[in-house]
């Protein structure tokens, strides 16, 4: 007899389970997010300003969900290798993001020959942005992009701009010297601080770095000027520099900061996630960490983050295979 | 002057002088394990700076940076590994004193070579800052290619007894340093389509491994032949153990030049502490009355190599402060955590800022003094690890290797590169070859490759940009008589055969 009873009290318990395939969606909606500690893998190393914005993301996360959310440094490979251990992880549980950024995203898989694309990932949103510029020394004679381009295709090849070579930054002000006809020569560097050190000694011409900032100090003191933005519109500080855009060029570009997660998480998860981590990246907290770090807060919603991704990649690997720069 | 005294006052708060103790201890402490490495501590430091004051949170970031780049010469001396890359060149003298009982004072020297060149580099700080920062941003891609070149023709050419076995060692560092991403393109070299490979070799584990990994292998062989004693050595505790400020100031020439070349590759963005105590202790030995004590267990090239790189870090403070240029990873977070602070190093900082740089001043020679006393104290405890048995401290050591190999960066990646680092080191020991040469080769190589590809870009491939400026042809001319009176004497000892 009481065989019989623990088989019948086995066999509720069972039966649950087996209408759960049939109304997979209903149970779904009711996912629980999150019960536990959370990752984000930061792919540069601890005290950049990715991993400041990381910071800035976890404590404000953790302060919201209750539960621990932690910052791991993955670096190297130029933030490829921390990017391609999220990309093909076949375990998404929602409980490691990928920090992104575009260079990672976008660029370096067509350059580097890597073996993951944005398929590999599901977006969960995007966090914020910055205003890319191109800068030079004070005592440079053009005022504005427009003279500098004039002046580049009056002597072509004369003039050294520096920037990472394959690069978001080298792949842009080709696409602005394929619309003018400009030929400039690239000065290699590897990251935002040689790229300064090159212009203010006089090495390179012309300055890309990947965000004006790193300027800043000489911007303020009249030893360096900015003579167009990259971004949609014009930056707060500073309010007399054009955009690409008003001068009449079909370009803007602003390098973005994401979070992703791997495509083998589940949808209905995805979902869950996605309005969670949006109250988190919406907040109030979290832009005034930003500013201070000087990044623009800039939310866009999952599905619009992953359409942006995937469109970028698609359109800088025909700019790298043009170029000459896609990996064989 | 009434406002000088002012400022110095308020740094002198309960608040300050905490936060320097706290932060000495910590960077010495983590400096001296080796493995984990003075920016981790650093970077560590970060999210407590943002409770902080400015003047507050460079304090805290000054204290563990300088104290880290000491604390890695106290493993270095005691137990043959170099804490931090920056203390790889102390290893030689001090691990060789430490084995002669003489470690209290090797430590001696490391502790008043650093304190001596962190005085010399903040006062060249505060003096010369400017200049010395325009002077850095002449330094070129042309320029920096043969201070590069200099420093491994210093290195190989002095560093060993065999001048083939030096070459040879220098030519496998800069081979090892090709491994992994091309230095300009980024696209991936010798990588055998493993992501890990991206990263090439890494440094930090690299040292462990042909350091410390190896000279365990080294003893449990000499263990094996019955050769090792039981207790490592006899540390003895007369007064005639220490170090007297008399001898130490009889170094007063190389302690100088040391300081000096520390703070002018310190100036200079992308070059970090142990290129500049590598050639600093190249040149020690070079111009020494005892050349022949040098790698045997000089105090002199333990103050060269030390005091290179303490001078360093007073003047990695220049770039950042008046260009806003980090020349180095350290230096890097700190401008990260002026920038979240809401300052701006630049131009401007020293007129907008005055108050501030006055207060870091201050803090900095607080800093040096924290130095001297917490190191005096950290080594008369840290010399009883060397009355530990070796058949207890060695597994003890090797632990650390693997757990701070894997901390690096959390792979397992590094701990492989660590155990055949170990294995190369262990070779490099048998056959007698020198270390120093290959680390250097292997440091400098990518920097190498840089800025020689930059210079002919520069230049649209014309080698006449080596000769192009004042600083170059300095640089050729010395290079040319270095190699050259080398090879002179090289046959002069051929002929006497």
């Amino acid at each position: 007899m009481k065989k019989v009873i623990v088989a019948l009290f086995l066999l509720v318990l069972v039966l649950p389970c087996a209408f759960a395939q049939g109304s997979k969606e209903a149970v779904s909606a009711e996912v629980e997010y999150p019960t536990g500690p959370v990752t984000l893998i930061c792919p540069w190393a601890a005290g950049g300003s990715t991993d400041i914005t990381a910071r800035a993301i976890a404590s404000v996360a953790e302060a919201r969900f209750g539960s621990p959310v932690v910052v791991v440094n993955r670096e190297g490979g130029g933030s490829t290798i921390g990017t391609q251990e999220v990309a093909l992880s076949t375990k998404g549980d929602g409980y490691t993001l990928l920090v992104g950024t575009i260079n990672a995203l976008a660029v370096l898989p067509h350059t580097m020959g890597l073996a993951y694309s944005p398929a590999n990932f599901k977006a969960i949103g995007q966090v914020c942005s910055r205003d890319m510029g191109i800068i030079c020394t004070a005592d440079k004679p053009w005022n504005t992009i427009t003279d500098f381009i004039q002046d580049a295709k009056a002597n072509p090849g004369k003039y050294l701009v520096s920037c990472p070579q394959g690069g978001l930054q080298n792949i842009l002000f080709q696409r602005l010297a394929d619309m003018t006809g400009a030929q400039f020569r690239v000065y290699p560097v590897n990251n935002d601080t040689e790229n300064l050190t090159a212009v203010l000694g006089g090495v390179s011409d012309l300055g890309v770095p990947g965000s004006y900032d790193v300027a800043a100090g000489q911007i303020a003191a009249g030893q360096v000027k900015v003579l167009a933005l990259f971004s949609d519109t014009r930056a707060a500080s500073l309010p007399n520099v054009p955009t690409l855009k008003e001068l009449g060029f079909d370009l803007s570009f602003a390098p973005w900061t994401s979070l992703l997660v791997p495509a083998s998480t589940p949808d209905s998860l995805v979902e869950k996630m996605r309005g969670v981590w949006r109250e988190v990246i919406q907040s109030p907290e979290l832009a005034a960490l930003l500013a201070k770090n000087k990044q623009k807060p800039d939310y866009l919603d999952g599905a619009e983050t992953q359409l942006t991704i995937e469109k970028q990649f698609k359109d800088f690997g025909e700019t790298i295979k043009s170029m000459g720069l896609a990996a064989k | 002057m009434a406002s000088f005294l002012l400022i110095v006052q308020s740094t002198f708060t309960l608040k300050i002088l905490l936060l320097i103790l706290a932060g000495s201890l910590f960077g010495m402490i983590v400096g001296a394990i080796p493995g984990l490495n003075t920016t981790l501590a650093v970077a560590i430091a970060i999210p407590i700076t943002f409770y902080l004051e400015p003047v507050e949170a460079l304090a805290l970031l000054s204290a563990v940076y300088k104290n880290g780049i000491y604390g890695g010469s106290v493993s270095a001396v005691l137990l043959g590994v170099p804490g931090t890359p920056a203390a790889a060149c102390t290893v030689r003298d001090g691990y060789a004193m430490a084995k002669k009982g003489q470690a209290k004072k090797a430590l001696d020297a490391a502790l008043y070579a650093s304190v001596f060149a962190d005085v010399v580099g903040n006062t060249i700080l505060i003096l010369t800052a400017s200049w010395l920062a325009q002077f850095a941003l002449k330094f070129g891609p042309s320029e920096n290619t043969l201070l590069v070149v200099f420093a491994l023709v210093v290195v190989s050419l002095v560093g060993s007894s065999s001048l083939l076995k030096g070459l040879l060692a220098s030519i496998i560092g800069l081979s090892l340093a090709m491994l992994g991403m091309d230095p300009m393109t980024g696209s991936p070299r010798f990588t055998f389509g493993n992501i890990n490979m991206l990263s090439g070799v890494t440094l930090i584990p690299t040292l462990v491994g042909m350091f410390a990994l190896s000279e365990i292998f080294v003893e449990y062989s000499n263990f094996c032949h019955a050769k090792a004693e039981g207790k490592s050595v006899d540390v003895p505790q007369d007064k005639k153990s220490r170090l007297s400020l008399k001898e130490f100031f009889s170094y007063w020439r190389t302690l100088i030049r040391s300081s000096l070349i520390g703070v002018f590759i310190g100036a200079l963005p992308g070059s970090g502490p142990s290129t500049a105590s590598f050639i600093s202790y190249s040149m020690a030995q070079r111009s020494s009355k005892h050349p022949e004590e040098f790698g045997e267990g000089s105090v002199e090239g333990i103050c060269a190599s030390e005091a290179a790189n303490n001078g360093v870090c007073g003047a990695a403070y220049i770039p950042l402060l008046t260009l806003g240029i980090p020349g180095d990873t350290i230096t890097a977070i700190m401008y990260g955590a002026l920038v979240l602070q809401g300052i701006t190093p630049g131009p401007l900082v020293f007129t907008q800022q005055g108050d501030m740089i006055t207060g870091l001043y201050v803090t900095l020679f607080i800093c040096s003094i924290f130095m001297l006393v917490l190191g005096k104290i950290l080594c008369r405890t840290l010399t009883n690890v060397l009355n530990v048995p070796k058949g207890i401290l060695f597994p003890v050591i090797m632990i650390i290797c693997f757990a701070g190999s894997y901390s690096m960066n959390n792979t397992m990646y590094d701990v492989l590169v660590m155990i055949i680092a170990g294995v190369l080191g262990y070779i490099y020991k048998r056959i007698d070859m020198p270390i120093a040469p290959t680390l250097i080769g292997f440091i400098l190589g990518s920097q190498m490759e840089r800025s020689l590809l930059q210079s002919l870009i520069k230049s649209e491939n014309n080698l006449s940009i080596f000769v192009g400026s004042p600083i170059a042809i300095a640089f050729v001319i010395i290079i040319v008589l270095m190699v050259g009176s080398n090879f002179w004497k090289l046959m002069k000892a051929k002929k006497q055969k």
